[in-house]
């Protein structure tokens, strides 16, 4: 990965660039999931073989790491080179997702073992499990080494099937396209589509138009009434299960617009939609979530001459048009001037600068009416009996509009926590490095042990877990060669535990006054007089 | 969590000090033969020993005590009284700092 392309750079840096499916609805967790089961290994060649492949897995990962690093560095020295900037950012969403997918594929017996899941080390019998409790080195999620973010995000798209084609042909509706299907943040999660395709009906009758999305069986899922199909220009029109369909039309037609259902009856045109829940893979380093697109009037107080009444309302994120330059987040002023069908409506930023500008806005008749800049703001200004010419009103209005993620990406914090991440791979290699250890001692002793056939007690095949590395130096089965380092780890293990007792302070009466009347008590006593 | 925990201890401990008197005595009685140079006696207390231990208390800890019982045998065998009985009275003294430290604690 040498140098990327322009085209190559607008892949990486792709919103959906790097997701994966998700299975579950935004904002559900999933319950029982594979994350929380127990790996455990069936006997101690198996142990060894997980954790010499574990170990391998990870030298990858700390290469990885510092590949990442080498770049937040290049992109910390290239600040004023916005291309660079953006190369950099397209590598390091590229190489922070290839991470998570070695994490993914460090699997034993089909699970992954970097993903918070205890791993028991069986070592056999007479030996105590190894328990090895390992962080998640996933760069998403908690508990993980925190590089990058997993945001549940939807691919949509419309498209134009056969069977479409067919049903669409039997009308000659001339200027009206369903172009395309968007993802909408911030809908009802309990309603999400799940992954598939549906069926969009269309049925056009002007400016009361429907629009419904189906299953592919037909059961209707939502509709939505009263859609403005008529005219010229764009149409959104937002479902709640989190899909926005945007319209394009085009009035061709003198004596009716688009298609005659005065005359002819509703058309009703098919599209097919498909949907699947992705979770955008998303680099970020600001530690506050990203400013939700939203906007909001800061005051609202109508115009009021008599009667008579002039006001704004329903200020909302509408879609861009087409080579708009986005509306920043900011405080602006809205005015509307008023001349009846010849209103004018401004829209300026905080220092006065014109960011919107609509001429000859029709007010004369009572009602509301959209006012959309075309640069992500539309509201509504209604009018009640108002007939003021050279009136204005002037309120003020909070937008925020979502950042892109590079406009806010910080390479020098990235860069911390890349190193902290490192140490953290260094830690797992670490412990794994020990119970390789562990697991080569275990074996050692378990021939020479065989080898002067020591007694094979059935006591021993009781096994349990102990933590490795757990702070407390640990069960030290394996360091004890001599007797002396016997005596050492023993007195580390009794004073570890409350279960000493149990483990050796078992002899009956019986069994002990059998010990002392086997020997002549005359003999013992004399000795010990 | 923390009371049941202790409430458990006490219990634990209560049960306990007359199976460890027993557990000592047993220790006693090794350390005896050792003066005796009785090895049958000795044998007879490592057996015991032995097949008292119990692996589901802490399988570590019967482990390390096999270890070592086991080194007791070969120390009877080879006649080195010296290093079975100091053996044993260091157990002897682990377990008795072990009763001495949890009632401490508790």
């Amino acid at each position: 990965m040498d140098y990327l392309t322009t085209s190559q750079i607008a892949d990486f840096n792709n919103p959906m660039a790097f997701a994966q499916t998700r299975t579950t609805r935004v904002g559900q967790t999933e319950i029982g999931s594979a994350n929380q089961r127990t790996v455990r290994t069936g006997d101690i060649e198996e142990s060894y073989r997980l954790v010499l492949g574990a170990t391998e897995k990870l030298e990858i990962l700390s290469g990885n790491l510092n590949t990442m690093l080498d770049l937040t560095n290049s992109g910390m020295r290239n600040l004023s080179n916005s291309r660079k900037q953006e190369e950099i950012y397209g590598k390091l969403r590229s190489l922070s997702a290839g991470f998570d997918q070695v994490v993914e594929a460090i699997r034993f017996d089909g699970e992954s073992i970097f993903t918070n899941k205890p791993i028991v080390l069986t070592q056999g019998p007479g030996t105590r499990d190894l328990l090895i409790d390992p962080v998640s080195l996933l760069t998403h999620g908690e508990n993980s080494l925190e590089l990058s973010q997993s945001v549940a995000g939807a691919s949509v798209g419309v498209e134009y099937y056969t069977d479409d084609a067919i049903l669409n042909d039997a009308y000659d509706v001339v200027g009206l396209e369903l172009n395309q299907a968007s993802y909408l943040p911030g809908s009802n999660p309990a309603l999400e589509l799940e992954t598939g395709s549906y069926k969009v009906a269309i049925t056009y009758l002007g400016e009361n138009s429907s629009v419904e999305i189906r299953n592919k069986e037909g059961g209707l899922i939502e509709k939505r009434d009263q859609v403005d199909l008529s005219g010229s220009g764009s149409e959104w029109v937002d479902f709640d299960v989190g899909v926005r369909l945007n319209f394009e039309m085009e009035s061709l037609f003198q004596s009716f617009d688009k298609y005659d259902f005065e005359a002819k009856g509703a058309a009703v045109l098919s599209a097919t939609l498909n949907y699947e829940r992705v979770n955008k893979h998303v680099l970020r380093t600001a530690s506050e979530e990203p400013a939700v697109n939203s906007a909001e009037f800061v005051f609202s107080s109508p115009l009021t001459i008599g009667s008579s009444q002039l006001k704004v309302g329903n200020p909302q994120i509408a879609p861009l048009e087409e080579l708009a330059q986005p509306l920043a987040t900011g405080n602006y002023t809205i005015e509307v001037e008023y001349y009846g069908e010849n209103s004018i409506v401004k829209l300026n930023d905080e220092l006065g600068r014109l960011q919107g500008y609509q001429f000859g806005v029709d007010l004369s008749q009572d009602g509301s009416h959209e006012v959309n800049f075309g640069n992500g703001l539309s509201f509504e200004i209604e009018t009640d009996q108002f007939n003021t010419e050279g009136a204005s009103l002037t309120t003020a209005l909070r937008y925020n509009r979502e950042a892109q993620d590079l406009e806010e990406f910080d390479f020098s914090e990235y860069a911390n926590r890349i190193r902290e991440a490192l140490l953290i791979v260094d830690e797992q290699l670490l412990v794994m490095g020990e119970a390789k250890t562990r697991i080569e001692e275990t074996n050692q002793l378990r021939n020479s042990a065989n080898a002067s056939s020591a007694p094979n007690s059935a006591a021993f095949n009781a096994a349990s877990a102990n933590l490795l590395l757990s702070g407390g130096g640990g069960g030290g089965l394996f360091g004890a060669i001599s007797s002396g380092a016997r005596f050492g780890v023993l007195s580390t293990q009794l004073f570890e535990t409350t279960a000493a007792f149990q483990s050796q302070a078992n002899q009956s009466p019986q069994e002990l006054a059998q010990l002392s009347l086997q020997g002549s008590a005359a003999s013992v006593l004399s000795t010990f007089a | 969590m923390n009371s049941q925990h202790t409430i458990y201890q006490k219990q634990q401990c209560a049960s306990h000090p007359a199976a460890l008197q027993r557990l000592l005595d047993c220790y006693s009685i090794g350390i005896r033969a050792a003066v005796q140079k009785d090895a049958t006696k000795a044998l007879e207390v490592i057996d015991l020993l032995e097949r008292s231990l119990d692996a589901s208390g802490d399988p570590s800890i019967a482990l390390s005590l096999r270890d070592i019982y086991h080194d007791c045998r070969q120390h009877i065998e080879t006649k080195d009284w010296a290093l079975y009985a100091e053996h044993l009275e260091r157990l002897k003294g682990l377990w008795t700092a072990k009763q001495r430290v949890q009632q401490a604690t508790l």
